[in-house]
């Protein structure tokens, strides 16, 4: 009744490889190269760029105020801030100008802790599209941090008209925001990479984000600051919170638009080397996951 | 092979597919004290091989659970074979039922996110935009988002997008089954025009007259192993013959294909049961429960405890083992079979049967179906804490449905009464298990208030009546225990009560998975119901039983509660 199919008996593993040569064909089970993938991705730029925009979109699509909450949050949580940390309970100590301090915390720290919320769930909330179409996985979780880009220009603009506001000078460090937002965004690319790929072997561990972005959150003078606070632990504490890649993004950030936030060469060192390491290390990590992801 | 003439662009190589699937069922409780939390192994694909060429147009067919998708989805390059290889010119697209893109942007965006996921670049997609929005036939709704679109508008787009661009090798889930007449008509001088350019078309249906009209050849998978591949009608009529032999006729009043329900139901209660359980239990169970088809308000009761030892429930013809059933038994794995009720229920042509398999055979003895619910129930040894106690007249169907349901989704179990009530057994039984909660799901008739009184003092929260609205309400009740994310599939039958057998069936495979199970009228969906698939929006839908109990229409109206797409929950990111 089953008459055994005689092509398919017939080819071995090894006469199925040579078939597949013969013709050209590539393997669907095998990881490309890193250099293999990396060239898939930056011919998939425009794909990733069109996900973003229209996730980005989607985000507020259904609110009548539309993007404009893209402002008016962040503009809230800066004044609920203010509330807590400048008025009950004083963390503003040894900080002249506190609203454009905080301002800055809470804006970038918010797109830190957004895109690390997202690019963990990178995957997951993709589904459909990674069940449907074959394309380097690694365009979601770079997607995630494109579309907080995107989100944030409201925030952002928010941030240099605050200098003006606060009574801060206008200088030429102001020219190095956007490096040091383009630094931070590099970076936590790098994490979205790292979370995407930890969260999809361990679904479980998507429950510890909240708590480790919280920990970050009261850790890394978003609202105080850590030369102040730290004073009283030996110097190492000092270094280990203010080296740690979050506190650098703020720093950096604060050195271009506050003029008592001194520039110093040595947290933008730093910072290079940090997002070289992530951005290298992520994406090495992902791909390593590739083939796997979105399976069962 | 045959000379250089044809040029392959699939080379499947022994290729094997494993995957593990998290079996989420609460710890604890057990019956017979064993946890059934953990991953589990199911092996989709065995050793399959087979070289496709360019201009072919390949069916496959199979039952559900055979495989078939998840070989397709290995050939497109979406989930790397465990073993073996899988070659392919370019990059294959897969065009299947669950394929929505970004739901929450317009139809218009997602063709760009789709088209250049494909590979087109902005200006490609520029220029055939407007004929992909020509083909979908979906109009100035493009514009809208995608969360608004009926499935079959979604499952047009979908296809437009995917054919848009000539892909070297187009998969296509079930695909074709949506839309009318007029679209589907269109869709298959889409996938001709496709193969005259050389692509291969790969085909997954139901439809043996789709698979018959589309393709030249067929490939034959069941239980992942492939069967037959050669010409689409030796295929085709071999697979159609065995599936007669073990299903009886098979001749069934055509019904529209509703992407994403199912249906599962077999000629008679005993079939459906057989066949809900191959579908519904892909691994195996080295337990199973037969109980008596005669009786389904007794096998209704045993679906709860039967789920907590992770046991599928069969149905079974008093007298004899059904050929399916056997079957069944024998793909399960099974060791050890557990007879709901004495000989009186159960005759010992069964058990001879089953132990002449080669199987251990217990039996639950009782006489009669409330002495057989008692013995179950002691069957719970003192360790194991019972959680709530449902009590329920033998006779009341609607109250026994309505109970076990409730019970399931908690863990509780069913304790089934006479018309005369308790009796000095149902109080020494339930004075030894001292169950959390007593609940009496019976008139005042049956059971007194001061047998209420009576039972208080051996639960520790004590006991109540509570008479359940109607089964529909009370799945519905037992339902909202579920969060929405964490469902894939919902189970669904009719309530009326000559489906009985449907709604045992439906529940014992749903309290395996742990997934929700509803009940809808025959011809209409409840309100409730339907609230309550909104709310849960699962991505799929089994409704168990033939167009007889739950009609062509609800499955039809079902089909537009489907998640197409998974939650977009936003994980809080505060303070």
């Amino acid at each position: 009744m089953n008459p055994p199919d005689p092509a398919a008996s017939a080819l071995s593993a090894e006469d199925a490889r040579a078939l597949a040569r013969q013709h050209g064909l590539t393997s669907l089970a095998q990881r490309p190269t890193l250099r293999a993938y990396l060239g898939q991705l930056w011919s998939r730029r425009q794909f990733i760029m069109t996900l973003s925009a229209a996730q980005s979109a989607a985000k507020y699509e259904g609110n009548r105020l539309g993007q404009l909450w893209a402002l008016f949050n962040p503009a809230l949580l800066i004044v609920s801030y203010f509330l807590v940390f400048g008025v009950l309970l004083r963390t503003s100590r040894g900080i002249d100008n506190f609203v454009l301090f905080l301002s800055i915390g809470v804006v970038l720290f918010g797109v830190a802790a957004t895109v690390i919320t997202s690019g963990a769930r990178a995957i997951s909330s993709n589904l459909g599209l990674v069940r449907a179409l074959r394309f380097p996985r690694a365009a979601l979780p770079i997607s995630a941090t494109l579309t907080e880009l995107i989100t944030s220009w409201p925030a952002f603009a928010l941030l240099l008209l605050l200098v003006p506001i606060t009574g801060e000078p206008i200088t030429w460090h102001a020219a190095l925001f956007p490096a040091a937002i383009g630094l931070q965004m590099l970076q936590l690319t790098g994490m979205a990479l790292i979370a995407a790929r930890l969260v999809d072997v361990s679904r479980d561990l998507a429950n510890l984000i909240p708590t480790v972005l919280r920990l970050l959150r009261y850790t890394s003078g978003v609202f105080f600051s850590i030369a102040v606070f730290a004073a009283a632990f030996p110097p190492v504490v000092e270094a280990l919170l203010a080296y740690q890649p979050f506190a650098l993004q703020l720093t950096l950030g604060r050195q271009a638009l506050m003029q008592e936030v001194p520039l110093d060469g040595g947290p933008w060192l730093a910072s290079v080397v940090w997002t070289v390491v992530l951005l290298v290390g992520g994406m090495i990590v992902f791909w390593r996951g590739e083939g796997s992801y979105g399976r069962g | 092979m045959d000379a250089a003439e044809p040029k392959p662009s699939v080379i499947a190589s022994h290729v094997d597919i494993v995957y593990r699937v998290f079996a989420g069922r609460r710890p604890g409780g057990g019956w017979r004290g064993r946890s059934t939390r953990g991953v589990r192994q199911v092996h989709a694909v065995k050793d399959v091989s087979f070289v496709a060429n360019h201009g072919e147009s390949i069916g496959v067919v199979g039952r559900n659970g055979s495989g078939k998708s998840t070989l397709l989805r290995a050939v497109a390059g979406l989930v790397p074979p465990t073993k073996g290889d899988v070659w392919a010119d370019g990059t294959p697209s897969l065009l299947g039922v669950n394929a929505v893109l970004v739901k929450q942007v317009s139809g218009a965006r997602n063709i760009y996110i789709g088209a250049q996921a494909l590979g087109l670049s902005k200006a490609e997609v520029d220029a055939v935009f407007d004929e992909i929005v020509d083909f979908s036939g979906i109009g100035d709704a493009i514009h809208l988002p995608m969360s608004t679109y009926s499935s079959g508008m979604a499952a047009r787009l979908r296809f437009a997008i995917s054919t848009a661009v000539v892909p070297p090798v187009l998969v296509i889930d079930e695909a074709l089954a949506t839309g009318d007449a007029h679209f589907r008509a269109r869709s298959e001088q889409r996938i001709k025009k496709l193969r005259e350019q050389a692509g291969t078309v790969f085909l997954v249906s139901h439809s043996a007259d789709t698979i018959r009209s589309m393709c030249d050849r067929a490939l034959w998978l069941d239980q992942g192993e492939l069967v037959m591949d050669g010409p689409v009608d030796a295929v085709v009529d071999a697979y159609s013959a065995v599936t007669k032999k073990s299903l009886g006729t098979t001749k069934r009043p055509e019904e529209p294909d509703v992407p994403g329900v199912q249906r599962w139901y077999g000629s008679n209660r005993y079939e459906t049961s057989a066949l809900a359980s191959r579908s519904g239990t892909p691994g195996p169970h080295d337990t199973v429960v037969l109980a008596s088809g005669l009786d389904p308000t007794l096998a209704m009761s045993a679906v709860p405890a039967a789920a907590t030892v992770d046991a599928p429930v069969l149905l079974t013809a008093p007298d004899r083992l059904l050929s399916v059933t056997r079957a069944e038994l024998a793909r399960l794995e099974v060791d050890r079979v557990i007879l709901l009720g004495g000989a009186e229920i159960l005759g010992d042509e069964v058990a001879a049967e089953l132990s002449g398999a080669g199987l251990t055979v217990d039996r639950v003895t009782g006489t009669t179906a409330v002495e057989t619910s008692l013995a179950l129930l002691s069957e719970v040894t003192a360790e194991d804490a019972v959680d709530t106690v449902f009590l329920v007249a033998h006779g009341e169907t609607e109250n026994v449905l309505a109970a076990s349901i409730t019970a399931l989704a908690g863990l509780g179990r069913v304790l089934l009464v006479d018309s005369d009530g308790l009796t000095p057994t149902h109080l020494e039984t339930l004075a030894r298990l001292r169950p959390r909660k007593i609940v009496v799901v019976a008139e005042e008739g049956v059971v007194g208030d001061h047998d209420i009184a009576e039972l208080r003092r051996h639960a520790e929260e004590g006991a109540e009546r509570h008479l359940s609205p109607t089964p529909v309400l009370a799945a519905n009740e037992a339902s909202l225990g579920y969060r929405p994310e964490d469902v894939e599939v919902a189970y669904l039958a009719s309530a009326s009560p000559s489906s009985v057998c449907d709604v045992v069936t439906g529940a014992a495979v749903a309290g395996l998975v742990d997934a929700p199970m509803l009940l809808v009228e025959r011809d209409s969906v409840p309100a409730a119901t339907q609230q309550e698939l909104e709310r849960l929006a699962p991505s799929r839908l089994v409704v168990i039983g033939g167009p007889l109990s739950v009609s062509s229409a609800v499955r039809q109206a079902l089909g537009d509660h489907r998640r197409s797409e998974t939650p977009d929950s936003e994980l809080d990111v505060d303070l």
